[in-house]
């Protein structure tokens, strides 16, 4: 049910990426709405289903992106180790927290490809904008997904310790 | 079940090495989708589509009545007529320009020579790191990965991926583009490559050729690809640097389509039939045109033999 939910949301907010963003002339600058419902998904309890949700939505990512495939794939993979990683280990009350969270991941998975590109003498450059604005939009974007994520969240189980804000 | 933080530490690497190696694997062998993939954007790109007309229709409507924020009570009736008529206006206006474009597009396809079916942009890449477009138009209607697309002002870029009624556009200006090319007045030839913004370069230009390279100038395709025929404006040149070292000039170019405001494009379906000099997409096909319009070719061309001699 969750697991459907979330896949539900990040493929809404795909084809909100692909229609809505280009229309306010976003669409070069690049912010990921779906990383932070992986960065989420990493930082609390559910881990199984978590893999799940990275690797359909990964997959989806890189069907909608039109660019090569398994880029989305590996950075959300690598999105959800850190989140994962990150989990109990700091306060994530407020929002403030959650949107550093996922301005750290952007920007950490983001160097990651580029890394990984440059090693394996592929050429493939950062957004239009820069690294640094591609992960500052989306952490921002954190902001309004994170009713939204407190919603998935509600649909969880009685054990879930991490609670967002809303 | 509770998983171990160790095992999640494992699982966890296990899938970053994985999607890795998948990556890696992937952008060596670009591949055309498999039937779930397929299936997938079957599925996908009619919600795309009907968020994309909805956009549109939203739009007119803001456009519309955005101005009406606001206005007195006792005017509100002489207002809602304005802004009836000014919708309409606007509309006619959309409906006017709509027009202009289909009927540049008709002319491009009647002058290209070469079969082509019309498509709509209905939705854009949704990562920032390429630059894709994707289409209401895909295998059903004959396309196929490697086909050139244009729009009314010149070359927009290649499909890339298709499914039964949608494909992706890689466009002109995303990094791993490649486009053999010419600047139309010199003839020099080189490779037009996207910079994975909104610009491209041109590429493999000889250092010596500095001079015969200006701003400005323009760039069209050579039809040495089998992709587009010979002559469609690829940009302009923005900008020419001499590297102090190097063999080749840094040219960069300004795309002669508008990529980051497409609405309709066309797919020429046949690469390699009518393809070569003989064609030419520019009006009155053929070198003369080129000549009237741009002035005759510069002394850096090889002078062409007299008639009845071989080269």
């Amino acid at each position: 049910m969750r697991v459907g939910a979330a896949i539900g949301l990040g493929f809404f907010l795909l084809v909100l990426r692909s229609t809505v963003l280009p229309a306010v002339g976003l669409s070069a600058v690049g912010p990921d709405l779906i990383l932070p419902l992986i960065v989420f998904y990493g930082a609390t309890n559910r881990f199984g289903e978590g893999v799940v949700v990275t690797l359909v939505l990964g997959h989806l990512a890189d069907l909608m992106s039109g660019g090569t495939f398994g880029v989305h794939l590996f950075q959300y993979s690598l999105a959800f180790g850190l989140g994962n990683l990150i989990h109990g280990r700091i306060d994530q009350q407020g929002a403030f927290v959650p949107c550093l969270m996922v301005f750290v991941v952007a920007l950490v998975t983001g160097f990651s490809i580029s890394v990984l590109y440059g090693l394996w003498g592929f050429e493939v450059p950062a957004p239009a904008g820069g690294l640094w604005l591609g992960s500052l939009l989306t952490s921002a974007f954190t902001v309004p997904l994170l009713p939204a994520l407190r919603a998935l969240q509600s649909i969880s189980r009685r054990d879930d310790k991490l609670v967002l804000p809303g | 079940m509770r998983i171990s933080t160790r095992t999640k530490i494992v699982i966890a690497l296990l899938l970053v090495v994985l999607t890795g190696w998948n990556l890696h694997a992937n952008h060596k062998v670009q591949q055309d989708l498999n039937f779930a993939d397929r299936m997938i954007l079957f599925i996908t790109a009619p919600v795309q589509k009907a968020v994309h007309w909805s956009l549109g229709g939203l739009g007119a409507v803001f456009s519309g009545y955005v101005d009406l924020v606001g206005v007195e009570k006792e005017n509100a009736a002489l207002r809602e007529q304005v802004a009836g008529w000014e919708s309409m206006e606007i509309r006619l206006r959309e409906l006017e320009l709509e027009n202009e474009r289909l009927r540049r597009l008709a002319d491009l396809r009647a002058r290209a020579a070469v079969p082509s079916v019309g498509a709509e942009v209905i939705g854009w890449g949704t990562s920032g790191r390429f630059r894709v477009v994707r289409i209401d138009r895909g295998r059903a209607h004959g396309l196929r990965p490697g086909l050139g697309v244009i729009d009314a002002s010149g070359v927009v870029g290649q499909v890339l991926h298709t499914s039964a009624g949608a494909a992706d556009v890689l466009l002109l200006s995303d990094a791993s583009s490649n486009l053999a090319a010419r600047l139309l007045e010199t003839r020099l030839r080189g490779i037009v490559r996207g910079d994975g913004r909104w610009h491209a370069s041109l590429e493999f230009v000889n250092r010596q050729d500095a001079t015969a390279v200006r701003e400005d100038d323009l760039v069209v395709t050579s039809g040495d690809n089998a992709v587009f025929p010979a002559g469609i404006p690829v940009g302009r040149v923005a900008s020419v640097e001499v590297a102090e070292t190097g063999q080749f000039l840094t040219v960069t170019l300004r795309p002669a389509s508008d990529l980051s405001n497409l609405q309709e494009v066309v797919v020429l379906l046949e690469p390699g039939t009518s393809f070569g000099d003989e064609v030419h997409f520019l009006p009155r096909t053929g070198e003369e045109a080129e000549d009237e319009a741009y002035g005759p070719p510069s002394p850096i061309s090889p002078p062409l033999p007299p008639e009845g001699q071989d080269p």
